[in-house]
């Protein structure tokens, strides 16, 4: 189910969230209630869309939550030994799972591709969301083998925490020890519900009148074979990629986020303006904040960080950047993108650093804008030679400069851009600081009731439309 | 303070246990692939599309018109209308090697998203066809179908298989 379809719109959500009220909230006030309610639901949630890997989550939840308390009880027995066997075998477990599930097909067809064998990999389905609630998952082991996290002695609230519905397709990765405390303690309030409902509704807004309209753009240039793709067209379409894919995921993560707040749970944001980075090191600082936090904290630091010398810190770079490209996704062109980024975080900080004190703001914030579209050309790309092509059309390998096809695609949608480039800055914010409290209350009052309309129009008018990460 | 190990190793296991069994099961459940020919699987569908008045088309017809390499299938029915206003088609392929499986279904998905694309700003009801075309792969086998009644050729084609 996709929180921008009509079922979980007019019938799921308002379901869940009047049990939730009626049920946990008035009448019985008992956060078990609650936390039954809503676990019942995001399990309803994940099996509307999974009704056969529904099995594999719940395998994961039994699994990880005994294997918490065999860590927790081996080391308050003193046996370090035993807790760190059953840590490994933990992270075997749920590595094995995500790696079964999303990597083999991929390694079999290299392994084919390689040895020229014709090996058959199981055509298996995605399992939606395993990425997410594998990292949530281990987060939670890995805190708890570290000591940094108590033990979850119920298996409601572990369960919760790991099928949660708002976050649980597309993140945010939200780490056990954040949530751990409003998972049994969590106070919802009008106010609350309120700001949670604005949330949503601009997640929704970025997603359904934003995201869409400017993916069908760029699905009409990708169309196009790219021999023929003139270079302002290939520009154009990968511009617009750029923003369809902010307003997407972020829209996703705002709706996440309000729906948290609906519940009462307060959620990490995941993203902060990224396309006003002014360096590389900036973008990764303000794009999907709970990937490169979770990256960060589980490989990159148990791995040395920065207290190495410099080329050991490089292969740490070069390591995690691989994983977070292969956490995207089994080919080639997400290794390459996440590897792109290593390489480009390298040079950065061991040969620019210096160098970039010294140019001015807007000449970083161009040139990191135009390494972050190449970027995203990658990882848009149906293959990694699907890449190199469209990037040749962008630096004039295609069929002329500017043609028919560029001249309309800016005609039609320069509002639209002008409107995407707008809202994925902070100028608006600026602007409203301008005024005072009250005037911008009463605007959003009148705002919000047309842009839910605007939704509705958008979300009657469009088809089905995944969000981009679903994949992921 | 007693700790009981052992009862968490158990569980453990048998949530192994539980996932072996699950991820054989998921395997058992995709279909290896049938065994037969492709005039045989395509009949009944065949029959269907030639009453919606599709055409038959070349396996070369076929190859330039999805992109695939028609060499790495076993056989291909490809059907389509004369109109070049009429998105209605069919396409049924039996692979060589089921690995292969991926490729023409991506082709399959490419073909309907360029015809989207085509239709999408002026010819609505062709639009509406494009968007509930059926892609499936069974095993050695893929179906494609864009038609008013795909849903009856599908079903006729899951019967031949």
């Amino acid at each position: 189910m996709v929180f921008s379809s009509s079922t979980f719109l007019i019938a799921f959500l308002p379901i869940t969230v009047l049990l939730y009220y009626l049920a946990g909230v008035k009448l019985t006030k008992n956060i078990k209630v609650k936390n039954f309610i809503l676990l019942i639901a995001s399990l309803i949630f994940y099996a509307w869309g999974e009704p056969v890997y529904i099995v594999l989550m719940i395998i994961s939840i039994i699994f990880n939550f005994y294997i918490g308390k065999d860590i927790d009880a081996s080391k308050k027995a003193g046996n370090t030994a035993l807790a760190k066997r059953s840590f490994v075998f933990s992270i075997v477990f749920n590595l094995g799972v995500l790696g079964f599930f999303k990597y083999f097909g991929f390694l079999i067809d290299n392994i084919n591709g390689v040895l020229h064998t014709h090996i058959q990999a199981p055509q298996l389905a995605l399992p939606i969301g395993i990425s997410f609630y594998t990292f949530q998952i281990m987060s939670y082991v890995i805190d708890l083998y570290r000591g940094e996290t108590e033990v979850q002695e119920r298996i409601i609230p572990f369960a919760l925490y790991i099928s949660l519905f708002p976050q649980l397709i597309a993140g945010p990765i939200v780490k056990y020890k954040d949530i751990a405390y409003q998972l049994e303690h969590r106070k919802e309030s009008l106010n609350k519900a309120s700001q949670g409902i604005t949330r949503f509704v601009v997640g929704l807004a970025k997603k359904l009148i934003l995201a869409n309209t400017l993916g069908a753009v760029y699905s009409s240039v990708q169309a196009t074979p790219a021999s023929k793709i003139s270079t302002a067209t290939a520009w154009l379409g990968i511009i617009c990629y750029t923003l369809q894919i902010y307003f997407d995921f972020s829209g996703y993560s705002d709706m996440a986020i309000g729906l948290g707040k609906i519940f009462g749970f307060k959620f990490n944001e995941n993203f902060n303006y990224p396309y006003i980075a002014d360096s590389v090191t900036d973008f990764w600082r303000r794009w999907h904040i709970s990937l490169s936090t979770w990256f960060k904290e589980y490989v990159y630091i148990p791995l040395g960080g920065n207290r190495k010398k410099t080329p050991r810190v490089i292969l740490n770079l070069l390591i995690v950047w691989l994983l977070t490209g292969l956490w995207h996704g089994a080919a080639w062109n997400f290794i390459i993108w996440g590897l792109y980024y290593g390489i480009l975080l390298i040079i950065e900080k061991y040969l620019l650093s210096k160098v970039l004190t010294k140019v001015p703001r807007a000449v970083k914030h161009a040139v990191t804008l135009v390494l972050v579209i190449i970027g995203w050309v990658f990882f848009s790309a149906p293959t990694l030679g699907e890449a190199f092509k469209y990037l040749g059309a962008m630096f004039g390998a295609g069929a002329s400069f500017a043609d028919a096809q560029s001249s309309y695609i800016f005609g039609s949608n320069v509002i639209l851009l002008i409107i995407g480039i707008f809202c994925a800055t902070p100028l608006y914010k600026s602007i409203a600081d301008k005024f005072k409290p009250e005037s911008v209350d009463r605007l959003k009052i009148i705002a919000f009731p047309i842009l839910l309309i605007l939704c509705i129009v958008f979300m009657i008018s469009e088809t089905y439309n995944p969000f981009l990460y679903f994949r992921f | 303070m007693k700790i009981n190990l052992g009862k968490y190793k158990i569980i453990e296991l048998a949530c192994v246990a539980a996932l072996i069994v699950f991820i054989i099961c998921l395997m058992a459940s995709l279909s290896a692939g049938t065994n037969k020919s492709i005039q045989e699987i395509s009949a009944t569908p065949v029959k269907f599309a030639t009453e919606s008045k599709m055409k038959k088309r070349s396996t070369k017809d076929a190859a330039k018109a999805f992109g695939f390499n028609a060499d790495k299938a076993e056989g291909i029915v490809y059907y389509c209308n004369d109109s070049i206003m009429d998105v209605s088609e069919l396409l049924i392929v039996k692979f060589k090697n089921p690995s292969d499986a991926k490729e023409f279904e991506e082709a399959a998905k490419k073909r309907v998203e360029n015809q989207e694309n085509l239709f999408k700003n002026y010819a609505p009801d062709q639009y509406a066809l494009l968007q509930n075309s059926i892609i499936e792969t069974d095993g050695n086998t893929l179906f494609y179908c864009t038609a008013e009644n795909n849903k009856e050729i599908y079903n006729s084609f899951k019967k031949g298989l």
